[in-house]
């Protein structure tokens, strides 16, 4: 078991689950070391709205 | 991971160019760096650090120091600082590398440009490059997210325990310094990124609240409140308004029906007044009656002799007889005229007293009989004239009148038995009248007309309300329309709201899921490293505990990590690097600052066997004590390429050799 591994199993354990879907992305966005934490921010609020919306 | 060169120019003790070669190979996997303290060894554990991760790594490194915190200037070589300064022109820092990583291959530059103004320091230029050469592909190129790549190769949160001190590395095994494993444990699972992604979730949580917060709501939940409010009144109203309405209806229908029974039941007041009417009327009649029995009484008078009637006939008759036979004496004494006239008197005496007019016509008569006397003739057709008289009007009208008298007195007499039976039987009802139903019924619709009154009242009272309430509730409804808007603004954040608080809510049951399985990976996987680095562990078991401490026990259960030989815990410690190593899914090379320390020869023995095997590529930093006999033994075989390292005190500076 490695962090990899962790996280495929946790990729695969997302399906429709909206929280977690949007987790990843959090997780993804957050692991961008170019992008400065402002633009993370703006990324994550954006992935939110963006799963926020599909819910309605 | 593999280092193969790195090119250090004007960084800290490394004046100038400078190069090493640090390609190994499966066999000779172990770079030897020989030097005394201060020559510049670990200089190039740095060097690699800074290349890798530039100010970040510049940062770790203050990371605790205080006030004593460095800057580049401190890093750069002294003896070039002065050269710059003295020639007042433009000067570089750089370090560059090329390494390897899944048969890609990469060159990493970090170069500064400065001058100096007045003796301070000014960056003129900062490139810090990755050219990276793919397996499957013969040119180079630039990679635009160097951090990302570099992240994904060594992790910067990591390479601590692959670059390190050894002497400092021990203190893992130290049962107080769990402090250390859990940092190890969550530095694998990213546990910055982690904490950063839970900071910056917080405050995007604070900013939607904000915006939240910022949107003219009022009391949009209350004004939606009392709308649901004002319609249930309305509503509940309208449902009175009904109900009483319909008791109003039936109230008046009630008294409706009352006043038709008044109507039908005769009033008492008129009935008195009839009442009062027939007395009149009765009073009337007897007085008619008393006048009437005036008259009879009279005309009885009168007529008291009737007996004379027959006789006064048979005398006209006989008169007439003797007339017409003309035995009627020459002469008619006058005592058959008083006898006349006294039967006269008789049958209308009273008539003849009270009519003057008959009575001077009487004695008209008797003068003219007395005057013509001796005319028989005469006298007697006066005679029979006063039958006739007698006869036709007086008497028999006398008669006629006395009849019709008692014929109007009995007239009257039955009108006033009707009258009085009327009477009394309108008293009769007036008595039955006066008591009961009428007052009943009155009193009822006394009571009835109140509670209307009452009812309109209530009515009215519901209806002003229903209409204040339908005002309101329309002021209310053109209120909320402007603010449907923005409330589907605020339901919209407050779902954004919702949701970063389950993705950090996850985060953190991630964070934890992860961490409890990596620690049992590691926790397996530094047992089996060590017993295989270790032969002398094998009787050894290994756990990191739910307190992140290192915990030892020998196959007796008991606790054994304070019997380890500095050899043995020098193995836990690369075996829980290796662990890490695998846990994180990289495998970089190990540079270790001297890795003998202070270990005494057996010990050294022990962990000069087990680094060559610990990992691929090894680069031992090493003073000169620990670079001896033993080590040496099973070190060089192991060893691609040994650099001693010198120094020039003048220029001080780092000499290779």
């Amino acid at each position: 078991m490695n962090k990899r591994k962790l996280l495929r199993d946790y990729l695969e354990s997302i399906d429709e689950d909206t929280t977690k879907q949007v987790t990843y992305r959090v997780l993804e966005i957050q692991r961008e070391s170019e992008m400065s934490n402002a633009e993370k921010v703006r990324r994550i609020k954006g992935v939110i709205e963006n799963f926020s919306n599909n819910e309605d | 991971m593999k280092i193969n060169k790195i090119f250090i120019k004007n960084f800290k003790s490394y004046y100038n160019d400078n190069e090493y070669d640090l390609t190994v190979d499966d066999n000779k996997n172990v770079i030897l760096i020989i030097a005394d303290s201060g020559y510049g060894k670990t200089t190039l554990m740095q060097a690699i650090n800074w290349v890798l991760y530039d100010e970040e790594y510049l940062n770790r490194f203050n990371k605790g120091k205080g006030n004593n915190k460095i800057t580049l200037e401190n890093w750069i070589n002294s003896t070039y600082i002065e050269e710059i300064k003295r020639q007042n022109t433009y000067g570089e820092i750089e370090v560059s590398m090329h390494f390897e990583d899944d048969n890609n291959k990469y060159q990493i530059t970090n170069e500064y440009v400065f001058s100096f103004d007045n003796s301070t320091i000014q960056y003129e230029s900062h490139s810090h490059t990755l050219k990276k050469l793919a397996n499957n592909s013969s040119q180079w190129t630039s990679v635009k997210s160097l951090e990302s790549e570099i992240n994904k190769i060594l992790p910067k949160n990591i390479v601590q325990y692959f670059f390190f001190d050894a002497e400092k590395q021990s203190r893992l095994t130290d049962p107080s310094n769990q402090k250390l494993v859990r940092e190890a444990i969550y530095n694998v699972i990213g546990l910055k990124t982690l904490e950063e992604a839970e900071e910056n979730l917080k405050q995007i949580a604070r900013d939607f609240n904000k915006q939240l917060s910022a949107l003219p709501l009022g009391d949009f939940q209350k004004k939606q409140n009392r709308i649901v409010k004002l319609e249930e009144s309305i509503n509940q109203d309208e449902i009175e308004l009904k109900d009483i309405q319909s008791e109003i209806e039936e109230i008046e229908e009630y008294i409706i029906d009352i006043e038709r029974k008044l109507i039908d039941i005769p009033d008492s007041s008129n009935i008195q007044e009839e009442i009062d009417t027939l007395k009149k009327e009765k009073s009337q009649l007897i007085s008619e009656k008393d006048s009437l029995e005036n008259n009879i009484a009279n005309s009885n008078f009168l007529l008291t002799p009737t007996f004379l009637e027959s006789d006064l006939y048979n005398l006209k008759t006989a008169l007439n007889n003797l007339k017409n036979e003309g035995k009627i004496p020459g002469s008619i004494n006058t005592k058959l005229i008083d006898e006349i006239l006294m039967a006269k008197t008789c049958i209308c005496g009273a008539d003849l007293e009270k009519n003057e007019g008959k009575k001077a016509h009487i004695e008209q008569l008797k003068k003219r009989i007395a005057q013509q006397s001796e005319d028989s003739y005469k006298l007697l057709e006066i005679f029979v004239q006063i039958g006739s008289y007698i006869e036709t009007t007086d008497f028999n009208s006398l008669k006629r009148k006395h009849n019709d008298y008692i014929k109007g007195v009995d007239s009257l007499e039955n009108g006033i038995v009707q009258i009085e039976t009327k009477i009394k039987e309108l008293s009769e009802n007036l008595g039955d009248l006066d008591n009961k139903e009428i007052k009943e019924l009155k009193e009822k619709k006394d009571e009835l007309d109140i509670g209307l009154k009452k009812n309109i009242e209530v009515k009215g009272s519901i209806a002003q309300r229903k209409e204040s309430n339908e005002k309101e509730l329309e002021q209310f409804r053109d209120e909320l329309g402007g603010l449907a808007l923005k409330n589907k603004q605020a339901q919209k954040l407050r779902k954004m709201i919702d949701l970063t608080r389950k993705v950090e809510h996850e985060l953190n049951q991630i964070f934890h899921d992860f961490a409890e399985q990596i620690k049992r990976t590691i926790s397996t996987t530094t047992e089996s490293s060590w017993n295989s680095l270790v032969e002398t562990t094998r009787r050894l078991n290994f756990e990191i505990d739910d307190d992140y401490k290192f915990k030892v026990t020998n196959n007796y259960g008991s606790n054994a990590i304070n019997d380890l030989s500095e050899g043995q815990k020098q193995g836990l410690v690369l075996a829980f690097v290796s662990a890490i190593s695998k846990a994180s899914d990289t495998f970089p090379p190990y540079i270790i600052d001297m890795p003998f320390g202070r270990l005494g020869e057996s010990p050294q023995t022990e962990v000069a066997k087990l680094l060559p095997k610990s990992c691929k590529q090894l680069i031992l930093l090493l003073n000169k004590p620990e670079y001896n006999e033993i080590t040496k033994k099973y070190l060089q075989p192991k060893s691609k390429k040994t650099y001693t390292l010198t120094f020039d005190s003048n220029k001080r500076k780092t000499i290779i050799n």
